[in-house]
């Protein structure tokens, strides 16, 4: 980097160290000039005349009239390279690259600002002040490697940066270099603590700064208990009223503390210091501060504002695809990338059953758990223990996250929130979504709504789950390519019980309020009505871990393992799941367990269980009617019987090795026509 | 075209034959590697678990209170066993 490069000092009564400071700056080996420019604050011990010795601009300032931010800001405009390096009057350059390493951090990126280095002590220092120097270098890459900041301006980047604002920061004007197009854009200002707050500005302008490891100087002073003192008391005070930092106060950060510093009256001299200084603010300072909105202790900030995922998803983009040859046989890898869940969960049973289907077809798994509201505590491996004790045992490694996420020749997204991850992922052939429920129909009119909506937007192949009518919804209201696959029911545990086993009067009701979708208000009104008309009828309700508001006496069975849930679907003689989108799964197993069924009439239920009557009694969304066809179920046994037998019949069809049937078909009919799409890469 | 005129067709059914079953077998190879790599990313993510929680637990004072206790212990032990020799 060749040209002009300042060396700007402030100098009062610095004959002491001058001449060794100069000595060592006109020692530097850098391509360019160097000009020496110094404010001289009225020294009286021949600073100045060692300042012209050694060539250097020298300008003189009253005593009065020499202010940190105000005297660095004529300096500045004094220097005439596009860089200015400033060291305090008792900095002496440590080696002869010292210039040529600041200059060497602007070379890092276009948007550097600021380059610093660090602080030596001085030989005679103690071990006290050693320690305290290595340490505070140690923050960036460990003091040995040259360290870039910038602030990332995410919410986790934010987060960062109010946890350790000093990691950032940090810019001292003992040792640092400053380009001018910065500093024409942030200038120092006129303030005790005008080095640090311009670390901050230029840190919060979107600019970057560089530590260089080999830019050091050498500045320690000696520490007297008072001048020791005085020197944390500043220092502190600078971090406390910059960046807010109060120094921590307790057993444990004295037990850390301690541990931390080399001695203890060196311990005890901090301590005092630090309750000076970051209690409170100076009221000489207070006023001329300018605060930072992003450290504001009072700003309405939350890292973890749990839709930023979605935000990173704008602007609209085509889903990152990267086609393979077309492939009609063989195995293929797969990433299923699945939100949380909880045991018992119907979209995970049906996931976790094809991840086994395809295993079992000599295909090869993996499952990517994307928790975007981080409520997922439990590490992976758990994860995986779960799947295998609690649904299905699956051969598929389980990851948290997508860090660990690796090509493969498909990739599932599996619900709306994971459309929006996977959608970007490199590496696959294909990008396919298994939609198992129009979901932005759970939302009503909602940013939600808005969001899952979107991922309908975002061309994905499809295979809808349960009915023709998912399918359709996708291929004729987004124009989406769509198979579907029917969901299956686990036949050996929810076995066929005929009539002369059942009570009469008991009804099984799946009470899940807080899933909209499920109607629950609509069954309740109808069972009220029925509850009026017949005393003698017993309800059971379950599926809710909160008990439900019920205008009548019933049971309340909360949620129950499947085991007890078919013991009661054997022993009821009539049971109610509605169903305002696609279909529950819940409605098939009562179905295998001979139990009749009175669902809601919509083409999410016929598309699947034919007209009224066919395999399950359908309904119109009023409480009377629900009442009349309950009522009806009750008297009419014969037909409820016959009913209940065309429906097992209906669900044996459906059994898990014909829904892995045809969701391998669907990948291989994707597989066989690779797609071009203008985002692929 | 005068070469591929004259081969016989059940020569190059044989070859695509051959070539179906070596894809094949590269594609069962490809997807065990794919496995094997996903397990050992898997493996790797537990130990990380596991090595966080071994420090967690080593670094509270619960551990560092039962680890005073275990050395007085042994030392009280060591002292009775040297008294009963003397």
């Amino acid at each position: 980097m060749a040209g002009l490069v300042s060396v700007a000092i402030p100098v009062h009564n610095a004959a002491r160290h001058l001449d060794e400071v100069l000595a060592a700056v006109r020692a530097q080996e850098v391509d360019g000039e160097v000009e020496i420019v110094i404010a001289d604050a009225g020294s009286s011990d021949g600073s100045r005349e060692i300042a012209e010795r050694y060539g250097a601009v020298v300008q003189r300032i009253d005593a009065s009239g020499f202010s940190r931010g105000g005297t660095r800001n004529e300096l500045m405009q004094r220097a005439r390279g596009d860089h200015v390096a400033m060291i305090a009057q008792d900095a002496t350059p440590a080696s002869t690259r010292w210039l040529q390493s600041l200059l060497e951090g602007f070379e890092q990126a276009p948007d550097v600002a600021a380059v610093f280095g660090p602080r030596e002590p001085r030989p005679a220092a103690s071990h006290v002040i050693k320690s305290e120097m290595e340490r505070h270098c140690a923050v960036w890459a460990e003091g040995e490697a040259i360290d870039t900041q910038r602030l990332e301006r995410t919410p986790a980047g934010i987060a960062a940066y109010r946890r350790f604002p000093g990691k950032l920061t940090f810019l001292s004007d003992v040792n640092c270099c400053l380009a001018r197009w910065a500093w024409e854009r942030v200038p120092y200002r006129d303030v005790p603590y005008a080095d640090q707050l311009l670390g901050r500005e230029l840190i919060e302008a979107g600019f970057a700064k560089v530590f260089h490891p080999d830019a050091r100087v050498l500045h320690s002073h000696g520490i007297p208990p008072v001048a020791s003192f005085k020197r944390y008391v500043a220092e502190l005070r600078a971090l406390h009223e910059v960046l807010g930092t109060v120094q921590p106060w307790g057993p444990d950060s004295t037990l850390s503390d301690l541990r931390g510093v080399a001695g203890v009256r060196h311990w005890a001299i901090r301590r005092a210091a630090a309750m000076v200084a970051s209690r409170g603010r100076a009221s000489s300072v207070a006023d001329e501060m300018p605060r930072s909105a992003l450290l504001d202790e009072d700003a309405a900030f939350d890292p973890g504002w749990p839709w930023e995922f979605v935000r990173r998803g704008y602007p609209r983009r085509d889903i990152r695809v990267e086609p393979r040859p077309a492939r009609s046989s063989g195995p293929i890898t797969l990433s299923w990338v699945v939100p949380p869940w909880r045991v018992g969960s119907g979209g995970h049973t049906a996931i976790f059953r094809l991840v086994e289907q395809l295993e079992r077809r000599g295909h090869s798994c993996a499952i990517y758990v994307f928790d975007s509201f981080g409520r997922e505590r439990r590490p992976a491996h758990e994860l995986r223990e779960e799947i295998v004790e609690r649904f299905i045992p699956v051969k598929a490694p389980v990851f948290k996250g997508l860090e660990d996420f690796t090509p493969s020749d498909v990739c599932f997204a599996t619900n709306w929130r994971t459309a929006w991850a996977v959608r970007d992922l490199p590496g696959c052939g294909e990008k396919l979504y298994l939609v198992q429920d129009d979901e932005p129909q759970f939302y009503g009119a909602s940013s939600e709504a808005i969001f899952a909506e979107e991922t309908y937007r975002m061309g994905y192949r499809c295979i809808g789950a349960h009915t023709s009518w998912m399918a359709d919804i996708l291929r004729n209201r987004y124009g989406l390519e769509s198979h579907y696959f029917h969901c299956a029911t686990d036949l050996d545990l929810y076995t066929f019980a005929d009539e002369e086993e059942r009570e009469p009067g008991l009804i099984a009701v799946y009470a899940r309020r807080t899933t909209g979708r499920r109607a629950v208000d609509v069954a309740l009104a109808g069972l009220m009505e029925l509850f009026e008309r017949r005393p003698g009828v017993r309800v059971v309700l379950f599926g809710a871990k909160s008990r439900p508001s019920v205008p009548f006496p019933c049971e309340d069975w909360g949620v129950r393992t499947p085991r007890e849930l078919a013991a009661l679907y054997r022993r009821a003689s009539v049971g109610i799941v509605f169903s305002l989108t696609n279909l529950s799964l819940v409605g098939q197993e009562m179905m295998a367990s001979g139990l009749p069924l009175v669902e809601l009439n919509g083409m999410n239920v016929t598309s699947e269980l034919g007209e009224p009557g066919e395999h399950a009694q359908l309904v119109e969304p009023r409480p009377d009617a629900v009442a009349d066809t309950v009522e009806r179920i009750l008297d009419d046994r014969e037909m409820a019987a016959a009913t209940a037998r065309r429906a097992r019949a209906f669900v044996e069809q459906r059994t898990w090795d014909h829904a892995g049937d045809q969701v391998e078909e669907a990948l291989f009919d994707f597989l066989s026509r690779p797609r071009e799409l203008a985002g692929s890469t | 075209m005068r070469a591929m005129e004259t081969t016989p067709a059940s020569d190059v059914e044989q070859r695509l034959v051959v070539v179906e079953a070596a894809l094949e077998e590269a594609l069962v190879e490809r997807n065990r590697l794919w496995e094997q790599l996903k397990q050992q990313q898997a493996d790797r993510r537990e130990l990380e678990y596991l090595r966080t929680e071994l420090r967690a637990v080593r670094a509270s004072r619960l551990w560092r209170l039962a680890g005073l206790y275990q050395r007085a212990k042994t030392f009280v032990s060591a002292g009775l066993k040297a008294l009963r020799r003397l």
